[in-house]
């Protein structure tokens, strides 16, 4: 098995590969996983000027907005790209709750077309990586299949709506090489670091708790809409990059579409976070957990969490991994109980 | 390559961008579905405008006109204007000139399917090049605007109605936001509830679009039919799902390229027409003629379950027959002669009834259920022809009302009610329900009969599939002689025409030479000139019983076909001639295990008349269009109809003479004698 990564490593350290979204979040951890692998890494970027790879060597900026119809504004630029690329990571999306639809829809579906047209022209092409959400799943089912794209008709913020058409317009756009679809759960801090550039999932509860924790203290129990044994799909970020990098590093080609749920191996139900979350800022507060009502809708916009968080605290869903524990079993290794400590640590 | 960037305001999940290639050009298509969303569509346009070639936008609420006026949503408004740059089409264009034709086109070909209908509009002001036609074709037009537009609960009924309906609601209309859950429920559910929608439900065709029937639960579509001006793949899964029966489409061509609509056609044309020019009515004529469009009538389910019900009226074949009603079997038979003429006159007054019916009737193509329902008049032969044909066809029309309430949706003309006054031309113009007369199948069964009734006694020799010997029709300019004569004079070395007026006669010969310019055809008024050299005859005259023939100078071992009702050849006048075989054409079986005839016809078993099968084939068919009219019968129906009955089963009988059935032992009969003849001739 070993002998069998260095060979395949060894081929893709010739290889160049395109990424959209890299300044982004997940991008930047993900640039850093895969540039000792890649010859040259293309990242898109609206601004050229882009400072945060200058340490790295075999990473070229290039100017391109993935919402106009020619994404890289640059003929020979594109020409070389469409030319040299073996790999594509569309990553770039408007991660957003409380976005407009107008907003999501460009960024998402627009953009996401406007990358695969560019994707349909590149001739040696051997795979294309689709950065999707677990957000495409039916919150109204148990199970999300992953090489199953279930079909919706509702969704509960416009983020899940246009990732989830977007997802679509990928699987049914034919291109040279193989689409592999990643479907990241909650994207959380640094497992090693905390760091975290934005306030997202967990993170509002974190930071609700970090202005009334004081009067919190004093209160015995709260009730709050939220289903106890709803779990909360969660990976770091360092995870999340790795795991698509090993996955880029082991892929042969094969022109079949796959499908990759990344969620850390064991992740919190929402009491066992409330609870870590509470034993974090020493409150002894209970949860009391109520039905979706607009009192507790209410409760929650005081505290500052979105609306649109809700659907995602009452989830039934439950993730298929099995070909993703197959062809990545180090996911297994990313527990929360590792990490919790980490991710509250650097909030307090 | 030019690049088209198509914006689906009324869809949501329909994205692509592609080359596609269209009669002979390519071109790149970006479609966004955009939900409804003005600011998204606003914001798309605002971004291309000025990168792409043309900019098509559908499902965009068009332009109302009405009298004095026109309403745009502002909104419509705000997206139309958006672009700066490139131009902008929405369809309506196409829609506009090429729907109107499309419907009167479509009309023309198919007159009872878009005529004197009960035509329901989900909204009519969105659809108004279609309500113009429709009107105008007699329609009784059942516009849900106020319910589709505003959910207030009636309907309107005609375009003036819909005019001031449109300018009292423009204001209202106007701070309406265009969202999709404006759209209101048109499920069975609300029928109750409502009357409007009751209304609307109970309509034989709905008229709607796919942009605003995409959005709408179609469970209510179940067994109709819908008019629609293009049905994109996954409209239609969702049709076909909902049991729609079949959608006239004004835009079938366009089924092929699943990725172009009416906005991207309009597109297309206006990238012909180059910067600067903007699409008129002439530059849609000039595609609808390239591209050779019309519309097409698609089959979404076949309703082989439900029983299609067909009608056909009968009436008494001579007053004997109505002294055979209950009225009068306490009537002494010896003084029935006396009253014979009066109950005959009596009679004639009385209306129209329903008979029986005929059901059990199973097509063996399609296995399509039919059932006939059989209305009478009392009139017999005589008094038909006696009486003004108005009268007989108020008659009559006043059964086609009866038998369309009932559910038919075709009505047949039995015997000599196809005969009155133009044969049925009138009676299916004022009909509700389509008219046939019949006449194409009884001339088909006429030549099934007569072919093998003279192949049984073998006097004619056959050589590659022709007889050499020479057959005679006698009423040939009729509407069944004349096709008769066109289809023999392919199978019959000589071929003799006899009706009363030469110059008829004349015009009948020049007919078959250009069918057959090799027959040999000879022509008289007299038939007793040539029935001594004939070896099939047929008769097919309205003498109403008189003689047309003098069957003692016949040829001995002839064949003769009596089509008339009542016979040419009385059955006296065929006892005398026994080596002479008379028959009664034109009596078939349906196809049905358990058919079942609850009336008499005047036949035995379940033999019924030609004309009567005609009608229950085109059932068996959905095929509900006046097949056979006036006294011409056109010889590629009688083709087709042939084809037909071979098809769903329609058999001949068995050959009827005038006691029935002949059976093999009559053949053997007859052959004997003829030999017997024709030796002492020797």
């Amino acid at each position: 098995m070993e002998s069998f990564h260095f060979f395949v490593k060894g081929l893709i350290g010739l290889m160049n590969i395109f990424i959209t979204g890299a300044t982004g979040f997940l991008g930047q951890y993900l640039i850093r996983e895969l540039s000792p692998n890649f010859e040259t890494i293309y990242i898109l970027s609206r601004n050229s000027q882009f400072t945060g790879f200058n340490d790295l060597p075999n990473v070229k900026i290039v100017k391109g907005d993935i919402t106009q119809l020619e994404i890289i504004e640059d003929i020979m630029m594109r020409d070389l790209i469409l030319e040299e690329s073996d790999f594509v990571i569309h990553a770039a999306a408007l991660y957003d709750l409380k976005a407009s639809h107008s907003d999501c829809y460009l960024q998402n579906i627009v953009g996401t077309q406007n990358t695969l047209r560019l994707v349909k022209k590149m001739k040696k092409l051997k795979a294309l990586y689709y950065i999707s959400t677990i957000a495409v799943g039916d919150d109204q089912s148990f199970f999300l299949e992953e090489d199953h794209l279930p079909v919706r008709k509702k969704f509960n913020d416009f983020y899940s709506e246009t990732k989830y058409f977007a997802e679509k317009i990928v699987r049914e756009t034919q291109h040279n090489g193989a689409t592999r679809i990643i479907r990241p759960g909650i994207i959380i801090g640094d497992s090693k670091t905390g760091k975290m550039d934005k306030i997202d999932g967990p993170y509002y509860f974190i930071e609700a708790m970090k202005k009334y924790s004081t009067f919190l203290k004093s209160i015995p129990f709260i009730p709050l809409s939220f289903n106890p044994r709803t779990k909360i799909p969660i990976i770091p970020v360092d995870h999340c990059a790795r795991y698509i990098s090993l996955l880029i590093g082991r892929d042969l080609g094969v022109p079949e579409l796959k499908t990759y749920h990344l969620i850390s191996n064991e992740v919190p139900t929402v009491k066992q976070f409330l609870d870590d979350l509470n034993e974090a800022f020493s409150i002894k507060t209970q949860y009391i957990p109520v039905f979706k009502n607009p009192v507790h809708n209410s409760v929650l916009k005081l505290l500052g969490i979105p609306k649109e968080l809700v659907p995602f605290m009452f989830s039934k869903l439950s993730y298929d991994k099995t070909r993703t524990i197959e062809e990545l079993p180090e996911m297994q290794e990313s527990t929360y109980s590792a990490f919790k400590g980490i991710l509250f640590l650097k909030t307090l | 390559m030019k690049h088209i960037l198509s914006l689906a305001f009324a869809q949501d999940q329909y994205n692509f961008d592609e080359e596609i290639e269209f009669f002979g050009e390519t071109y790149r298509i970006t479609q966004y579905s955009t939900n409804f969303d003005v600011e998204l569509t606003e914001n798309i346009i605002k971004k291309y405008d000025g990168l792409c070639d043309v900019i098509c936008i559908s499902g965009l609420p068009h332009k109302i006109k009405f009298k004095k006026g026109f309403f745009l949503h502002p909104d419509a408004y705000r997206i139309k204007v958006a672009a700066k740059f490139t131009p902008t089409v929405d369809g309506q264009i196409i829609k506009d000139v090429y729907i109107p034709y499309a419907l009167r086109l479509f009309y023309l070909k198919n007159k009872n399917f878009l005529s004197k209908r009960k035509i329901g509009f989900y909204s009519a002001a969105l659809q108004k090049s279609f309500v113009e036609v429709l009107e105008d074709l007699e329609n009784d037009l059942v516009m849900a605007d106020p319910y589709f537009l505003t959910k207030m609960p009636f309907n309107l009924h005609s375009s003036k109605g819909l005019d001031q309906y449109l300018k009292a609601l423009s204001p209202v209309l106007k701070r309406m936001k265009i969202k999709k859950s404006n759209v209101p429920s048109f499920s069975e559910d609300n029928r109750k509830m409502n009357r409007a929608l009751d209304e609307f439900l109970s309509c034989d065709i709905l008229v709607g679009n796919e942009a605003n029937i995409t959005f709408l639960n179609l469970s209510h579509l179940k067994g109709k039919t819908l008019i629609i001006d293009i049905v994109s793949e996954g409209l239609e899964e969702k049709l076909k799902n909902a049991g729609l029966k079949e959608a006239l489409i004004c835009l079938p061509q366009l089924s092929s390229y699943t990725k172009i609509n009416y906005s991207i056609l309009e597109g297309i044309v206006q990238l012909k027409k180059g910067a600067g020019g903007l699409v008129s009515d002439d530059d849609i004529i000039k595609l609808v003629n390239d591209l050779k469009l019309e519309p097409q009538i698609k089959t979404f389910n076949e309703d082989n379950d439900k029983v299609a019900t067909f009608s056909f009226v009968i009436h008494p074949l001579s007053s004997r027959f109505l002294l055979m009603h209950p009225f009068f079997k306490h009537i002494n038979k010896k003084f029935t002669s006396i009253f014979e003429s009066s109950i005959e006159e009596v009679m004639s007054f009385s209306p129209g009834f329903y008979y029986g019916k005929i059901d059990g009737i199973i097509s063996e193509k399609n296995g399509k259920k039919v059932e006939g329902l059989i209305y009478a008049v009392t009139e017999t032969p005589k008094k038909l022809m006696e009486k003004e044909a108005d009268v007989i066809y108020k008659k009559i029309l006043k059964l086609c009302d009866k038998a369309h309430l009932a559910g038919s949706k075709i009505m047949g003309l039995g015997a000599y009610t196809k005969i009155v006054g133009d044969a049925g031309v009138t009676i299916d113009r004022l009909s509700p329900i389509p008219v046939t007369t019949g006449n194409s199948l009884s001339s088909a069964s006429t030549l099934w009969a007569a072919k093998l009734a003279v192949e049984k006694l073998g006097f004619v020799k056959k050589v590659d599939n022709k007889f050499l010997g020479s057959v005679m029709i006698v009423g040939a300019t009729g509407s069944i002689g004349a096709v008769s004569a066109k289809i023999l004079s392919l199978t019959w070395r000589e071929i003799i025409l006899v009706a009363p007026r030469a110059y008829k006669l004349i015009e009948l010969k020049e007919d078959i030479l250009k069918i057959n310019p090799l027959a040999n055809i000879i022509i008289s008024t007299d038939a007793d000139a040539h029935s001594f050299e004939s070896d099939l005859i047929i008769t097919t005259t309205s003498g109403q019983g008189k003689t047309v023939l003098d069957i003692m100078k016949v040829k001995p071992g002839c064949v003769i076909c009596d089509v008339s009702r009542p016979f040419d050849i009385s059955e006296k006048e065929a006892i005398r001639r026994p080596d002479v075989l008379v028959i009664a054409s034109g009596e078939v079986q349906l196809p049905g295990k358990d058919l079942n005839i609850n009336i008499d016809l005047g036949l035995e078993g379940n033999i019924v008349y030609a004309c009567l099968a005609e009608t229950a084939l085109l059932a068996m068919e959905g095929k509900f269009e006046s097949f056979t009219l006036s006294r011409n019968i056109n010889y590629e129906k009688v083709i087709e109809i042939d084809k037909l009955a071979q098809e769903h089963g329609v058999r001949l009988s068995h050959i009827m003479g005038h006691n029935g059935f002949i059976s093999d032992e009559e053949f053997s009969l007859c052959q004997e004698h003829a030999i017997k003849k024709l030796n002492e001739k020797k």
